[in-house]
């Protein structure tokens, strides 16, 4: 019986360590190396995240080339920075934290200035044609995605304005938990659920309005 | 029992499992019965599921090495500049002895002249020996030497005024400077740090020069003059306040800045990145006239009609703090 108390104890703290994301020694370690400068322990730190951080910019971008390009930035600024991490988060946390922000800029300045794809779709009178421009690298990121409602559906994510953009890729895409986005995105978890229906509810108007227009295409 | 909007509400807690059983059930009990809300659940779910199956795409090739590179690149110019910096900062750990050298011959040489004259005061001794060590090395001391070795009275007290004479510039050039970093610390908590330590700057800078000069003056004009320093304090306002702020930095390393103690790598409490307000991040540097026009001139082109400047220049002469408003729009 104590023997059953005691293997329940053990467990039950190892489960609650691992559930409150403490960072492992090792972390702790690689952190503190990285701190001193220390390349090779800031590669192995980020080493389970490069990927998820250029699939983040990738959809929040919706561009190949600049989710790279941004992903360099992220770690290069994260190398930097380290100094200031403060180890209250984990450190894929905060990954994360600098990669939406640092999308959210990119995204804000694009804004600004109006950077036009080749192929990116261009409006005329309200009807959507594609650009008439041979593109010599469709990027992989196409390939995936031949099936017509998840190309619409993806099309329709950077229709979404940034801040439901942050979400629906996080939790539908990247599938964070609530508790995970919030900790991303700074924001309380009430805020985080109200915020992901509202963008799924956003993302379905744009996919309806798309499908309207095919429609009228086809009526024509 | 629920209506249709609050149950549009709950709908993505629902499809992500995040309902407690009691809401739980009553949301399933109204989807049941009104059809719209379920055609809206299905639609939703549907387009759930399908950015659920949207796949990773692998790092673009070369990424990891490419990174590499840059990072090999950044280590690289972090540690030469934290050698600089270290330089300085074993230059500038000499500073506060050496004040404090100063400050005594000072008060020995004011001592003896009120009161040498008329007897030897114990503590005359040593003020007089250290005096004769330190500046007076140069001229009275080797008088001295041809008369003997600190022998009568009144030739120590001879090298004595000539001490206090070479000394009294340094002294109040010092003074001067740290005066006006009491002033700033006053008003600027932030930048204390870093102020003391340009005024300990100036007080090597005159006061090592001395035993070396034949002619103290020139040494003084030069601390006072050739260098005009302006502390240069920044108030990053944007909303891309973390960019702005490295760029910044960023434009002040591209212009060599001199005395670039409070780059964040010096360890000092420089770069007041004060956490105090989220949309706004404090910076301080230090750097000479010229350096301080390039960097303008660096951040107007970067900026363009975004900079608003506000230059102020400090009570103390030499001293000037200008404020950098940086609004984002």
């Amino acid at each position: 019986m104590i023997f059953l108390f005691l293997q329940w104890l053990v467990l039950y703290h190892f489960r609650a360590g691992g559930e409150a994301g403490s960072m492992s020694s090792s972390e702790k370690e690689l952190i503190k190396r990285a701190k001193k400068g220390d390349v090779e322990a800031f590669e192995q730190l980020i080493e389970g995240c490069q990927k998820k951080v250029f699939n983040i910019a990738l959809r929040m971008l919706g561009n190949y080339d600049d989710a790279s390009e941004l992903a360099q930035e992220v770690f290069l600024k994260a190398y930097k920075s380290i100094k200031n991490f403060k180890g209250d988060s984990l450190f894929n946390t905060w990954i994360y934290k600098v990669t939406t922000n640092a999308c959210l800029d990119e995204i804000r300045k694009r804004k600004n200035k109006k950077v036009v794809y080749l192929d990116e779709d261009i409006e005329l009178g309200g009807n959507e044609i594609k650009r008439q421009i041979k593109d010599d690298s469709p990027g992989p990121e196409l390939k995936a995605e031949d099936n017509e409602l998840k190309r619409a559906v993806m099309d329709s994510i950077n229709m979404l304005p940034e801040e439901y953009r942050t979400v629906i890729v996080l939790r539908d895409i990247q599938g964070f938990t609530y508790e995970e986005i919030a900790n991303i995105i700074k924001c309380p978890e009430g805020t985080v659920k109200s915020r992901i229906n509202r963008a799924r509810q956003a993302l379905k108007k744009i996919l309806q309005q798309k499908k309207e227009l095919i429609n009228e295409e086809y009526v024509k | 029992m629920k209506n249709c909007g609050e149950i549009i509400e709950l709908m993505s807690l629902y499809i992500d499992g995040e309902l407690d059983s009691e809401t739980k059930r009553e949301f399933e009990e109204h989807i049941e019965t009104c059809e719209s809300c379920r055609s809206e659940l299905y639609e939703l779910k549907e387009i759930v599921d399908v950015l659920g199956e949207v796949e990773e795409v692998e790092l673009p090739s070369g990424f990891k090495e490419q990174l590499h590179e840059k990072l090999v690149a950044e280590k690289k110019k972090n540690e030469s500049e934290s050698k600089i910096l270290s330089f300085r900062k074993k230059f500038i750990g000499f500073a506060p002895s050496i004040a404090a050298g100063l400050v005594l011959v000072f008060v020995a040489a004011s001592l003896i002249i009120t009161r040498g004259l008329f007897g030897n005061v114990p503590s005359t001794n040593t003020g007089g020996s250290m005096g004769i060590e330190y500046s007076g090395m140069m001229e009275s001391d080797q008088k001295n030497n041809k008369d003997g070795q600190y022998n009568g009275l009144k030739n120590e007290e001879d090298s004595q005024v000539s001490v206090l004479f070479n000394e009294e510039p340094g002294a109040t050039q010092s003074q001067k400077f740290y005066d006006g970093a009491e002033d700033s610390l006053q008003k600027e908590k932030s930048e204390d740090a870093r102020k003391i330590e340009n005024s300990s700057f100036y007080e090597i800078t005159s006061s090592s020069d001395v035993p070396a000069s034949e002619q103290p003056q020139k040494t003084y004009s030069i601390a006072a003059t050739g260098m005009t320093v302006y502390d240069v304090n920044i108030t990053v306002n944007s909303p891309d306040l973390e960019k702005d702020t490295d760029n910044i930095i960023n434009i002040a390393r591209s212009c060599n800045v001199e005395i670039e103690v409070e780059i964040e790598k010096s360890g000092h409490k420089s770069v007041a990145l004060s956490g105090l307000d989220e949309n706004k991040n404090t910076l301080n540097f230090s750097m000479d006239a010229a350096t301080y026009e390039n960097f303008i001139s660096k951040l107007k082109e970067e900026y363009g009609s975004k900079l608003s400047l506000d230059e102020k220049t400090d009570d103390s002469e030499k001293t000037k703090r200008v404020e950098i408003t940086i609004f984002k729009e």
